[in-house]
């Protein structure tokens, strides 16, 4: 056991993949900051809007401070986030904005009682963030170490978990029928009556189509717990996660605002030695 | 105090990430490795016993089976121009507040203040329905696109875009629609509106 962890965590790389998975977390949380950019505005919302649910859960979150405090921070976090993606000051620039999306993320969802079970777009960079703050920053020089492995694989096994365990809730309330083809049709209908203009339905109409891709979303739901460990297993998890998102939204109008992160999966560094032997 | 042990299990991953930040050697991969158990134990465990403790979440969306004979509803916020004409406002107005959280606020929390509490309510959302229209009039990046436009990210549940009226918003209507999705599939304007609040 112990080898096969070590050979899991810690085998040793270069240190190009660290980089690129930090600048890629990174890049995710500043596309989201910037377009929620009047964030900090919440904490000037009518009172009413503050349900005493939304006053119980802000207090963990030291939600809210004085607007003023507020800008400052929101703007910390920017510059925080820019001095993590170009690699200045790493683990401190990690870290800090870790705890200042941990702080600011909640303001998205607290008047509804953080309904979204995740679905807001902050939830694996504040993770994320917290384990590169944790890894040792590479310096220019470095050679191959365990210690450009182990924070690439928790951060990829942080984006497969968010993937895998809502399996659990499905076989919980509807068991595997959940991903036959009947479910999946009707899901497909019960979302065109939702959006407007009406999504084109044909795929939804073919029961057979619609028992690939519920047997799909089962494959891809495993498949998101063995890709951190698993050339092989990425080699197919990328491709189909980018296509299962783009029909995510086509038939139900769901966006994973988590989706590049998906390019932490790719090799990297592989890719380049490839091209390096050519 | 529900709030306590979400708060705790936040703390245990900084603690743990603070440790393997300053250990070395077999004590750093043994801290390694319990970063990793407690992060697939934490997701598990809320998975199991359908909890979330934000950051840390059950993911769980859709996961119970579909019913198309069972009512659906959605809370719709319409501006209300000089000809008594309505026009839904489009989710940027609201921003950064998404349509979906604030259908939620509206569908529950709304109904159960005072009156006079709900007129300032409505005030306050006709105002930036307001606004939205005359930036959507004057051609200027709104709400979540302001700084990055047609790239920036959408909200997670994305909404269609909605067109503004030309004209100054006078009133506001919220209505609280219901379907079934059969009916609905049949005919389009098989729903229900019942009016949950007016501003004249």
């Amino acid at each position: 056991v112990r080898a096969l962890l070590d050979r899991l965590f810690f085998a040793p790389r270069g240190p190009l993949q660290l980089r690129v998975v930090r600048a890629l977390v990174c890049a995710d949380a500043l596309w989201i900051a910037l377009s929620r950019p009047m964030l900090p505005e919440l904490v000037r919302w009518p009172a009413a809007f503050w349900s005493p649910a939304a006053r119980l859960a802000a207090w963990r979150f030291a939600l809210p401070l004085p607007y003023t405090a507020e800008l400052v921070l929101w703007a910390v976090l920017h510059l925080a986030l820019i001095a993590a993606l170009f690699g200045v000051k790493p683990r401190w620039s990690c870290a800090v904005s870790a705890l200042l999306l941990y702080h600011f993320a909640p303001l998205e969802e607290l008047f509804a009682g953080m309904h979204s079970s995740g679905a807001g777009g902050f939830t694996v960079c504040v993770l994320a963030l917290v384990i590169l703050a944790a890894a040792e920053a590479p310096q220019r020089g470095d050679g191959p170490s365990g210690e450009w492995q182990w924070p690439v694989v928790l951060v990829r096994l942080i984006f497969g978990l968010t993937i895998f365990v809502p399996v659990l809730g499905k076989l919980r309330h509807a068991g595997l029928s959940w991903y036959g083809a009947t479910n999946v049709h009707d899901l497909a209908l019960t979302f065109a009556t939702i959006w407007s203009p009406r999504p084109d339905l044909a795929v939804a109409e073919s029961l057979w189509l619609c028992g690939v891709m519920g047997a799909g979303v089962l494959a891809l739901e495993l498949l998101a717990v063995v890709a951190p460990f698993s050339r092989r297993a990425r080699v197919v998890f990328v491709p189909a996660m980018f296509a299962a998102s783009l029909l995510r939204v086509a038939m139900f109008g769901y966006f994973v605002l988590a989706l590049p992160l998906v390019l932490t999966f790719v090799d990297w560094d592989v890719r380049r030695n490839d091209r390096g032997t050519k | 105090m529900s709030q306590l042990p979400r708060l705790v299990a936040f703390v245990i991953l900084l603690l743990l990430a603070v440790i393997v930040g300053r250990s070395r050697g077999g004590q750093r991969r043994r801290a390694v490795l319990a970063l990793a158990a407690y992060l697939i134990g934490i997701h598990l465990a809320l998975a199991i016993t359908e909890r979330d403790w934000w950051p840390f979440s059950n993911h769980r969306l859709l996961h119970a089976l579909a019913r198309t004979d069972l009512p659906f509803w959605e809370v719709q916020v319409c501006g209300v121009d000089a000809a008594g004409r309505e026009w839904r406002i489009d989710e940027r107005a609201w921003a950064p507040l998404s349509d979906t959280i604030l259908e939620q606020w509206l569908g529950g929390a709304f109904a159960a203040q005072p009156p006079a509490e709900r007129e300032r309510m409505m005030q306050f959302l006709l105002a930036r329905a307001e606004g939205d229209r005359a930036r959507a009039v004057a051609g200027s990046r709104r709400g979540f696109q302001r700084y990055l436009g047609p790239l920036a990210a959408p909200f997670w549940w994305m909404h269609a875009a909605q067109s503004s009226s030309p004209e100054p918003y006078r009133g506001l209507r919220i209505y609280r629609v219901s379907w079934r999705v059969r009916e609905r599939l049949a005919d389009p304007r098989l729903v229900q509106r019942q009016l949950l609040g007016e501003l004249r």
